[in-house]
Parts: C-alpha cells; sequence; structure tokens
C-alpha cells in the first residue's frame, strides 16, 4: 500500500496561559491517504480547529506549543520546516479554508487581486497570466460572470459567494490536501448543501484530500469516507463512515448519534449527555470522558484508553466499547 | 379548538431607501420583511416557524412581543388585537407573552446576580418581595434544573447551556401563557443541545405552555413543534401538523429544505440535488412568487402572480401555483 499523504503521529498542542497549560490536542494520531476524505467531529473546545491550524503550522506561537508528535507529509516531517519552506507548502501543496469567509477575505482588495497572489507567489505567473487562471478557477467554483466578479471586493458578495471565492483561492494551486474548518456552518441550509455538492465534486475531478472538520455529524456524513470523532482534545473513535453511524463504538459517538433532534422521536426525550465538558486546564484522570460516561468503571478513572482497532476500520479509545 | 394566537396578515415593511441622493435616484425602497402572513397558535401546542436567515421569523417574534411596531395586520391574543393596544395595556401583555433568546450570552446582564435576573419578573409581575420572592425564584430554578446554590452567581460563572436555562427560567417567572423562543438552542452543543431541548418538553408539557418556536434546523422544530410553519423571504409558504411537513411535504421550497437538512441517516453517498441561486431580499418584490427565481417546477404564472397561502387538504396549507 501507497504510504499515507499526511501522517499524524502522536501529536499534542499545548496552550501556556496566564491560568496555566492546558492540552488542546492530545496524543493525536491519524492518517490521510491521496484522495480520501476525512471528516473530524466533535462539540466547541474539542481540539478540531487546532489540530487543523497545526498541520499548517498556523496556531499561535506562544502561547500555543507543539509539544510532540510528528506531521509527515509526503515523507517529510512538517515540523522540522524551516518558515520560508512552510511558506511553499501553504496554499500550494495544503490549502485551508474557514469558517467566516468575510473575517478570512481582505476587505480592501478585489477578489480578482487577492487569488492573482496565489498564482503570483506560487507558480510565478505574470499578472495577465494569473488573471486569467483566476478567471478559470472563479468559474469551476461555479461563480458567475467571472470576468467582472474579479473585480468585485468581498462586501459585495453574499455570504455562499465568498465561502465559493474562498474555495477558489484554495484550490488555485491544486493542493494534494485541502483542510476545511467548518466551511459551512455560518450559510443557510440550502447554501450549504450548494457548497457540500460543489466540495464533493472538485474533491473528486482534483483527487485532493480533504479533511472537513465539523461540529455537525449529518454534514459530514455527506461528504466524508472516514469520519473521527474528537473529544476533549483526544480522538476517540475513528471509523469508516457506514460503521461509525451504524455500529457505533464509543460511548460518546454513541450518546452524540441519540443526541440529535429528530422528528420520530418527539415522544421521547432524548438521550441528552449529562453534564458538561471538561475543564481543559485540569482535566480528569483516566478517561476524559468518565465522568460523563453511563459505562464508567474504576479502570476508567485511573487509566488513559489508547486508540486501538477493534473491530476491521473501526478503531476505539474506550475500555468498554461497544452498544 | 380554541386558539391562544391568532396573527393576520402580519406586515413588516422597512425603508431601505438610504439618504435622499439614492431616494432621488433609485426611489423608494422598501424591504418586506414580512408581507401578510398568517397563521394561528392553539392553546397548549408549540407551533414551530422554520426558514433561512432573512426570511422574517425573528421579525414576526418581535411583532407579536410588540418590540417593534407592525406595518399592517392584525394579531389576536385571548381575543383581543395587541397591535392596538395603548401602550399602557402592552406592559400586562408583557406578563403574558415571554420571550426566550438565542444568544444566552448577550440575553443576560453581566453586572447581575441570578436572584436579580430570574427576581425582577418575579417582583414586577408577582409584585414578590423579600422571603416569598428568594423562594419563587429558588422554585423557577429547580424548575429548570438549576438550584438554590446558583442564586448568588453572575452569568460569567455558568456554561452556555445552564444560562441558556437561567433565560427560560426568567421567562417563566410571569407565567407567561405563551412564550415566543427564538432559536433558543442554535449556539448550543448538541449534547447540551439536547438538555435545554428535553427541558423545554418537558415544561411544555407540564405547564401546558403555548410556544412559538423559532428554528432554522428542521431537526429541532420537527421535534418539539405540534404545527410548523415554513418561511422564504418574508412570506409564509407552507402551514401544515409536523408529521405532514416531513413525510409529505407539498411546497417545493421545503422539500429543499428538507433535501438540504443533513441529517445522520444521509451516510449515503447520494446527495440530492439542491436549491439553486440565492435567497433574494424582498425588496420592492414584484406581484410574483418569491422563490420563482430558484424554483425547479416554476411555470409562467409564478412569475406573473403571487401564489396565496391555501388550503389544499385539511390543515395543511400551501402557497403554489403548481401544488393541487
Amino acid at each position: 500500500m501507497a504510504p499515507p499523504l499526511l501522517d499524524i503521529k502522536n501529536l499534542s498542542v499545548d496552550f501556556h496561559l496566564r491560568r496555566g497549560v492546558l492540552t488542546a490536542v492530545r496524543d493525536l494520531s491519524l492518517s490521510i491517504s491521496e484522495g480520501e476524505t476525512f471528516g473530524i467531529v466533535g462539540e466547541t473546545g474539542c481540539g478540531k480547529s487546532v489540530t487543523a491550524l497545526s498541520i499548517l503550522r498556523l496556531v499561535p506561537t506562544p502561547p500555543a506549543r507543539i509539544a510532540q508528535g510528528e506531521l509527515i507529509f509526503e515523507g517529510e516531517d512538517l515540523l522540522r520546516k524551516t518558515a520560508r519552506e512552510m511558506e511553499k507548502i501553504r496554499g500550494r501543496k495544503i490549502s485551508m479554508i474557514f469558517q467566516e469567509p468575510m473575517t478570512s477575505l481582505n476587505p480592501s482588495l478585489t477578489v480578482g487581486t487577492q487569488i492573482d497572489e496565489c498564482y503570483q507567489v506560487h507558480m510565478g505567473h505574470s499578472k495577465k497570466v494569473a488573471r486569467d487562471c483566476t478567471e478559470n478557477v472563479l468559474a469551476m467554483v461555479r461563480l458567475p460572470a467571472p470576468k467582472t466578479l474579479a473585480d468585485r471586493y468581498p462586501h459585495e458578495l453574499s455570504g455562499g459567494m465568498r465561502q465559493r471565492v474562498m474555495i477558489a483561492m484554495a484550490l488555485a494551486c491544486e493542493p494534494k490536501l485541502l483542510i476545511a474548518d467548518e466551511p459551512t456552518t455560518a450559510l443557510d441550509v440550502t447554501i450549504q448543501a450548494q457548497i457540500i455538492e460543489l466540495l464533493k465534486e472538485l474533491q473528486e475531478k482534483l483527487k485532493m484530500a480533504l479533511i472537513f472538520i465539523s461540529h455537525n455529524l449529518g454534514v459530514v456524513a455527506r461528504l466524508c469516507d472516514r469520519i473521527g470523532v474528537m473529544y476533549a482534545g483526544s480522538m476517540v473513535e475513528q471509523a469508516e463512515k457506514k460503521i461509525l453511524f451504524t455500529r457505533p463504538q464509543h460511548p460518546y459517538t454513541i450518546a452524540l448519534l441519540n443526541a440529535i433532534p429528530r422528528p420520530e422521536l418527539r415522544d421521547e426525550s432524548l438521550q441528552a449527555i449529562p453534564g458538561t465538558v471538561c475543564n481543559l486546564f485540569d482535566p480528569p484522570p483516566g478517561c476524559k470522558f468518565h465522568p460523563r460516561c453511563t459505562k464508567a468503571q474504576e479502570i476508567c478513572r485511573t487509566e488513559v484508553p489508547q486508540l486501538e482497532e477493534k473491530s476491521p476500520d473501526s478503531w476505539v479509545s474506550c475500555h468498554f466499547p461497544g452498544a | 379548538m380554541m386558539s391562544l394566537l391568532e396573527v393576520k396578515d402580519l406586515a413588516k415593511h422597512f425603508d431601505v431607501s438610504g439618504g435622499w441622493p439614492s431616494r432621488l435616484i433609485v426611489g423608494q425602497q422598501i424591504l418586506k420583511a414580512v408581507d401578510r402572513i398568517s397563521f394561528t397558535v392553539p392553546e397548549g401546542k408549540v407551533f414551530g416557524l422554520v426558514g433561512e436567515s432573512g426570511c422574517g421569523k425573528s421579525t414576526t417574534a418581535r411583532l407579536i412581543t410588540r418590540l417593534i411596531a407592525a406595518s399592517g395586520g392584525e394579531v389576536y391574543f385571548d381575543g383581543r388585537d395587541i397591535l392596538r393596544l395603548p401602550n399602557k395595556a402592552v406592559r400586562e401583555l408583557r406578563k403574558q407573552i415571554q420571550m426566550i433568546f438565542q444568544d444566552p450570552y448577550a440575553s443576560l446582564n453581566p453586572r447581575m446576580r441570578v436572584i436579580d435576573i430570574i427576581g425582577r419578573p418575579v417582583s414586577i409581575f408577582a409584585g414578590a418581595t423579600g422571603r416569598t420572592k428568594v423562594d419563587r425564584v429558588v422554585e423557577l430554578l429547580e424548575l429548570v434544573g438549576l438550584s438554590a446554590e446558583h442564586l448568588h452567581r453572575y452569568p460569567h460563572e455558568f456554561s452556555g447551556g445552564q444560562r441558556q436555562r437561567i433565560g427560560i427560567a426568567r421567562a417563566l417567572a410571569a407565567k407567561p401563557r405563551l412564550i415566543i423562543a427564538d432559536e433558543p438552542v442554535s449556539s448550543l452543543d448538541v449534547s447540551v443541545q439536547a438538555q435545554v431541548l428535553n427541558l423545554l418538553k418537558r415544561l411544555q408539557r407540564e405547564l401546558k405552555l403555548s410556544m412559538v418556536f423559532i428554528s432554522h434546523d428542521l431537526n429541532v422544530v420537527g421535534y418539539l413543534a405540534d404545527v410548523v410553519g415554513v418561511m422564504y423571504a418574508g412570506k409564509m409558504m407552507e402551514i401544515a401538523p409536523v408529521e405532514y411537513i416531513f413525510k409529505a411535504p407539498m411546497h417545493p421550497y421545503t422539500k429543499a429544505l428538507l433535501a438540504a437538512n443533513p441529517t445522520i441517516a444521509s451516510f449515503t453517498s447520494y446527495l440530492p440535488p439542491s436549491l439553486k441561486g440565492e435567497i433574494t431580499m424582498p425588496v420592492n418584490p414584484p406581484d410574483a412568487c418569491r422563490l420563482e427565481p430558484r424554483c425547479p417546477i416554476r411555470v409562467e404564472k409564478c412569475r406573473l402572480m403571487e401564489p396565496l397561502l391555501e388550503a389544499k387538504q385539511s390543515g395543511h396549507w400551501t402557497a403554489c401555483h403548481e401544488v393541487h
């Protein structure tokens, strides 16, 4: 089997703050092959965005510090790259799309100028050639009249169009890996459906790998082959999509799936997860989920479970996996 | 069945012409944020209002609570037209209609302790003071799953879910007959959202509350509402009992919303075709169906005449020329 495109090994990211040290990502491992779509799901503060930012080495340092781990991309460790080398990778080989397109686009430059830059910087194109490429890529993300659109400013566009511009910019240099961090969260459902459709189509066309981060299991379900569920900085379960939804193993995944309201459940109460996410400054010993877990035993309070392959294509970090 | 709230041809128009230069060049521009919508909320039932941003659902909530003045229409609460009540009587009305807001961070005063946040409506509406007031606040806290130990804390000491519980307790303090909940669980994570939804459902059943529940999330509305109204660009597109909306939707917009609704059942790789284009703001809207530019089943007539909300089946109302 070909080596994975990106192999994250035991990544830990700490934030050194006045209140103490917060471990946002703890001992996280995952690998993505070329052309694969991987979804990361989890609730607020579970470390999914920090993971994404760490891959591009965009976590603000300080306060953050990548405490340990390796980020092997195309056989080389990204953590050993110099700032200069990273600049050549960002946008060229690995691109990212963020949640709020308005804050990620420069409000004082036209859409075209911002995309031209990718081609000028990474491909060394002249201004004129760059503009032609820009128009092509704008057409590729299905924006109407790319020629005139390139001369417009971000504030003149709707949320859905801005997100398309972001996608165009990210895909300009045909990266090997695209990281999308909640790209549809700020959008309405019908627009969200359009963007998902577009991402799926482009991902297949350009054969790029995709890491899609979302708090919404339904959105990830539509787009990804494999899904990882994060809780309090750790990957608690990682499985092929169908396995995850039909036979979830980790109590947190099971609880998360049961907490989603559906019209069929009208006459029952939802299975809410009791309590709240643990304080990351002072996490509980053992399994981070044990204070909220219905199956917690003595061992869960003392020993951290490891992510292990419990059945083919299904990795779980739990002492008592299964329904 | 007695209806507690009856909304008839309710409208809110905003003048968005801007300053006089653009007024001279472009002319007057009227945004019809809510355009002659009608619906009823039966006593003890939950009316769910769904739609995407800009469809007018929050404006509707503000109109019913008289936080903003309507441009037209009537709203009957318990038989009285509340849009024509004198301002003095509105105060009395607020006792009966209470609101729960979306953002539990912005809707609680950070300088007030829980006892004051919930205690204020208790003393204003029930006239309780001293011991009785504290007892009532504790009772309300317990009703929403908090306890007396939380009395003297400030909002920042609570999590999002707990704050929303405080917001709910505050709304219940006046013993209202109608609750308007505007996206009350939208800012919460799924696991906490489920806690708050369970609480709302339990309270609604135990206290037999009538509720207008506003959300952009079809799953949430489907779980809580008895009757659902679907809005688009200021217009009511479809009203039906919740099971009809999900099992036999009639309006093309409702169908598109359902198709776009990401559920965990959608893990098959099939992607239903999405609605093309984007919502256009109803500024000086023509006499046409608002969905026409995006509609997959549009015909000539849709561009020329606005469809009326009609009962196509008993209890199932749709505004579409192509649905019979």
